[in-house]
């Protein structure tokens, strides 16, 4: 069962937005994949969520980036995510 | 995938690049609080007239080695990150332009004190070299750059001022020397002044808040008017102001857009104002508070200068040109230390910290454990440090300003000065020693 874990960072100062991401994605379950909310692109949490073995995809609505981390040894929530 | 293209993080230069200018400026500035002590022990310094050479030597060593030092090393930082363009250099061109920069500065401003040629002209051909090179190599990098946001705009024009005030800062220089046949001319003087003030610091304090008030106070983004417009108007009227200033009998047409620049920045303050009224988590801030300390500053340098016109509209009836003087002092003390100097400092208790911690996560790698063990933005700039260095600098400007009457505070403001800048070169270090404890074995690059 794939399940969404949300995180709106959008009310906090930095860098509590990446400290916060770099917590959900280490305490990130088999299954779950991470959908984090931002005013801001957070271009420098990338490098790191690719060290961490995490795969991103983003979505900009007006001024809301959204965007999916998830494992892609993660079957399951790879095709889940490919299928969205 | 889509990127925001206002900013890139890939391009960020390493971390102690930034933090030798910003540690350099708070040095810098002990030392012209040195330069007030020296006053107050009689050595030739009093706030009679802004034309007092040893005051426009002490005036260099505050606005070149602490405002423009601080302004050039977030610059290296911002510039890639807001445009996608490295300002180019090599560690061979970061020493000698900023040593010969920071001599430059501190023979200019012991040339201008004791009046020795040699000095002088030493100390100002060394800026005009060192920034004129930064200038052409700061607007090179962002004339190949493809953004067009606003706040890149605004960074474009800043550099362009900066070539500006270098050009006229030069020629000053041949006309005291009385090189070429040429003779000091004080509107030359003037529009050096006018450029520094509102193009290269004014539009580029702008340029750098419309990015960072949004993104550290957690406020809306700056209106579309602020940011596509101000800098626009402002080198509107500096183009205007010049020539005005270059023509006889134009001094209505200097007037007019002197105070359109400065309503123009009134309406930026007003608007910073209300953004921070705005933020979403109303916490103890100290850069919150020196923001606002800065509008509030800017408004009564407003009023101030206001009431400068009024008496020369009428004359030099309302009040003798003995306080005319005064209050010209007095105005330019709101402007460079309580309002621009507040932002420099507001600007500095986000920045410092902030980039200390990218760093040193960065530095972490991916062990969980060492990122949470990392201090916290509280921790890297302490509120109570910086809540006292809050107070003491508007102890200082309102010192200062009362030193313009009476001489005898002299001592006291720059007992005031030293300290409020040693407490900065304080925190600073204490940041470095964060780092030193948190990221050892780092070699200084902070990207990738």
């Amino acid at each position: 069962m794939v399940q969404a874990v949300e995180l709106d960072v959008r009310d906090l100062e930095p860098p509590e937005p990446l400290d916060k991401a770099i917590d959900a994605l280490h305490n990130l379950q088999a299954g779950q994949y991470l959908v984090f909310i931002h005013r801001r692109e957070p271009v420098p949490l990338y490098p790191m969520a690719e060290e961490m073995g995490f795969r991103h995809r983003m979505e900009q609505v007006d001024a809301m980036f959204r965007v999916y981390f998830w494992r892609p040894m993660d079957k399951e929530v790879h095709q889940y995510l490919k299928s969205l | 995938m889509r990127r925001d293209p206002s900013l890139n993080f890939e391009e960020i230069p390493e971390w102690r690049l930034p933090f030798r200018f910003f540690m350099a400026a708070a040095c810098m500035g002990v030392v012209t609080g040195i330069g007030l002590l020296l006053g107050s022990a009689g050595f030739s310094l009093v706030l009679d007239s802004r034309w007092q050479l040893s005051l426009i030597g002490l005036l260099h060593l505050f606005t070149l080695g602490s405002i423009t030092m601080v302004m050039i090393g977030a610059l290296f930082q911002v510039t890639p990150v807001m445009t996608g363009e490295m300002i180019k250099r090599s560690p061979r061109f970061l020493w000698v332009f900023q040593a010969m920069f920071v001599v430059g500065v501190l023979l200019l401003a012991v040339g201008l004190w004791t009046y020795l040629a040699p000095l002088l002209i030493f100390g100002a051909l060394a800026i005009f070299l060192s920034l004129a090179v930064f200038a052409a190599k700061g607007v090179r990098s962002l004339f190949r750059s493809q953004a067009t946001k606003p706040s890149a705009q605004a960074l474009k024009f800043s550099f362009i001022a900066l070539l500006v005030v270098v050009v006229l800062g030069g020629t000053l220089l041949l006309m005291h020397g009385r090189l070429f046949g040429l003779a000091l001319d004080r509107s030359i003087t003037n529009i050096h002044m006018i450029w520094a003030l509102a193009g290269w610091v004014g539009v580029l304090i702008a340029g750098v808040s419309f990015q960072v008030i949004p993104m550290f106070h957690v406020t809306p983004e700056f209106s579309e008017l602020c940011q596509h417009h101000l800098p626009k108007v402002v080198a509107i009227g500096l183009l205007v102001y010049s020539a005005g200033a270059l023509m006889d009998g134009a001094g209505w047409l200097m007037s007019l857009s002197q105070w359109g620049v400065t309503l123009a920045f009134m309406v930026y303050g007003v608007e910073v104002w209300q953004l921070l009224q705005k933020r979403k988590r109303k916490l103890e801030d100290v850069s919150v508070s020196l923001w606002k300390s800065a509008v509030v500053h800017f408004v009564l340098f407003v009023l101030v200068m206001a009431g400068l016109t009024l008496n020369e509209m009428a004359g030099g009836n309302l009040w003798s040109g003995y306080w005319q003087e005064k209050l010209k002092l007095v105005a330019g003390i709101l402007l460079l230390l309580g309002s621009v100097w507040s932002i420099v400092l507001a600007m500095l208790q986000k920045i410092v910290p902030f980039l200390a911690y990218l760093h040193m996560q960065r530095a972490c790698g991916t062990d969980y454990s060492k990122i949470k063990a990392l201090p916290h933005m509280r921790e890297l700039m302490p509120i109570e440090r910086g809540r006292i260095l809050k107070y003491l600098h508007w102890l200082l400007v309102w010192v200062l300003v009362l030193t313009t009457v009476f001489p005898s505070l002299f001592l006291l403001s720059g007992i005031i000065w030293v300290i409020s800048f040693l407490l900065l070169a304080g925190m600073i270090v204490h940041v470095l020693r964060m780092l030193a404890l948190h990221a050892p074995y780092a070699n200084g690059s902070s990207a990738r």
